[in-house]
């Protein structure tokens, strides 16, 4: 036999009404990918084919907004699997910019999107059950859940994500220093 | 247009097959199956579940917001939808013609975006696929498994990647929704230290591009059967190409290619996109169906993006043009060219018979 292997802490991560934008940002830790996988395993993430959360995992990492009924049921679905549950980015924690259209009726939206917008050779409002419901508003993450810790920024830097995993693998308290604790 | 597959007859009967959500690709969506008892299939679509209104909710906006907002449509490809916002809004200032500092900045921020996304498609989410197979177990074919198993590899799409949010960084202010376009120009300089710093690094960076497309080459000889199949399927082309036709990422005309070929219409001012093109609306997906007016919606449909651009630009530099050439050679030897046919190698047919082709295909 040989020496147990410390064992490595499962990773979740999803985008809900995102942009991937903040995936892009944790893949812009680099090198240090390589670093990290020698303490964690993706568990569900686009980076891997695993569809359902594993009902242990240690970190679940959401970016993006609530728009719609399936985000909700995900988000709750991370929320009851995930020991850590961290919201990342500026739609997780306020909703983003997807949240421009909070002043609008989603009805009018849609209306000028799929009828009367030019160019469009028919008119309909997509509605097949197959579509999960819009929500009227977009809404963030901690109206709905717990959230543990949010890094803030659209999107927050490499930098910034890699401080707080390695903080919370460390067993510290995730703390962002001056120049990682951006909104931009 | 609509599919075979589109729509089946009597859905209730079948069984449901969902891939929720598709994985390891750049967005989001739902592919649902329909299958009979005898797991024959009635129905695909692939849905895309997300509304989010972009087009409504700038209206109204300062029109300098637009290209830092409508960039947010992707963080995966900000470059891209952040300097055709800005071009949209040269027009809206005035601006006919930029410095040229200015544009060879905008092309550079651009090239960072190709670099980066076309390492992120190859190396992360596509070569586990690649590498491994497509029904190789789920817990290694990622890239996770990739760094595993070809240390190597994973590396070099890591630093490809970097290297091309570097370039990015460096032009637009940050790696993810910078801000270095703006109206009528730039508002970020390239320094001389920066320019060495991109410098110091791009032929090594060449280097391993050269050897992605000899990686891509080398799987693709070792199961010829199953990659001169899979995923073709015939179609228009659309893309913008540059002066004489060239490859361009960032300013050109509208060109469109039928499936063999054939240009349908060329050197179209993009500004007059909508009296070429229309889109109609299902109600399965969120997303819209364009198609070429000329040929309506039951033909007019058309592929885009790299392959498009490729297949349909009259010449593309030395360096990209002896790669592809490689390619084309490769798929020549390997494949009944009828099954595994592409405008290219129509337009290569047209020019050893001496064809009257006057748009003779990057060679």
């Amino acid at each position: 036999m040989n020496a147990p292997v410390k064992k490595k802490l499962k990773v979740a991560t999803t985008s809900l009404a995102g942009c991937f934008g903040c995936h892009m940002s944790f893949l812009d830790i680099d090198e240090r990918l390589f670093t990290l996988l020698e303490h964690i395993e993706f568990d569900r993430s686009p980076l891997t084919d695993i569809k359902e959360v594993h009902p242990e995992c240690d970190i679940g990492i959401i970016e993006g907004g609530l728009c719609n009924a399936e985000n909700v049921h995900v988000l709750r679905d991370f929320r009851k699997n995930c020991k850590i549950l961290i919201a990342i980015g500026a739609c997780a924690i306020n909703g983003g910019l997807p949240a421009q259209r909070n002043h609008l009726p989603l009805s009018a939206i849609l209306e000028e999107v799929y009828h009367t917008s030019p160019g469009l050779s028919n008119g309909l409002i997509p509605n097949d059950p197959e579509l999960p419901l819009p929500l009227n508003q977009v809404h963030p993450l901690h109206e709905v859940v717990k959230i543990d810790y949010f890094i803030p920024g659209c999107p927050p830097s490499g930098d910034a994500i890699w401080k707080v995993l390695t903080d919370l693998l460390a067993g510290r308290e995730p703390e962002l220093g001056h120049g990682l604790m951006h909104y931009d | 247009m609509t599919y075979s597959l589109e729509t089946a007859e009597h859905p209730e009967r079948l069984r449901r097959v969902a891939i929720d959500p598709v994985s390891r690709v750049e967005g989001h969506g739902k592919v649902t199956i329909l299958l009979d008892e005898h797991n024959k299939v009635h129905q695909v679509r692939l849905h895309i579940v997300e509304f989010r209104g972009f087009e409504k909710f700038i209206q109204g906006r300062p029109y300098w917001e637009v290209p830092v907002m409508v960039q947010r449509l992707c963080g995966i490809c900000p470059v891209s939808h952040h300097l055709a916002a800005s071009k949209a809004m040269d027009i809206i200032v005035g601006a006919k013609k930029l410095t040229p500092t200015a544009e060879k900045l905008r092309r550079l921020m651009h090239y960072g975006q190709m670099l980066q996304s076309h390492a992120l498609h190859f190396f992360h989410l596509c070569s586990p696929d690649l590498l491994f197979g497509f029904d190789s177990d789920v817990t290694r074919r990622n890239i996770v498994g990739v760094a595993a198993e070809h240390p190597e590899i994973a590396k070099r799409g890591v630093l490809l990647r970097k290297f091309g949010q570097e370039v990015i960084r460096i032009t637009s202010g940050k790696r993810i929704h910078g801000t270095g376009a703006v109206p009528g120009g730039m508002n970020k300089s390239l320094t001389i230290a920066e320019r060495d710093e991109l410098l110091k690094d791009i032929y090594q960076i060449v280097a391993w591009s050269r050897d992605a497309v000899h990686l891509i080459q080398k799987v693709h000889i070792q199961d010829p059967g199953l990659y001169n199949s899979f995923g073709i399927f015939r179609s228009n082309f659309m893309s913008i190409v540059g002066h004489n036709g060239d490859l361009d990422f960032y300013h050109g005309s509208l060109r469109a290619r039928d499936d063999n070929g054939k240009i349908i219409f060329d050197g179209v001012d993009y500004q007059q996109y909508d009296k070429y093109i229309e889109e109609e609306v299902k109600p399965w997906t969120y997303m819209k169906f364009p198609f070429f007016r000329s040929l309506g919606k039951e033909h007019g449909w058309y592929k885009v993006g790299p392959l498009a651009r490729i297949q349909n630009c009259t010449q593309i530099s030395p360096l990209c043009r002896a790669r592809a050439q490689g390619v084309r050679r490769l798929r020549r030897r390997l494949t009944d060219a009828r099954t595994a046919r592409l405008p290219l190698d129509a337009d290569d047919r047209n020019a050893a018979r001496g064809g009257g082709n006057q748009e003779p295909a990057a060679r």
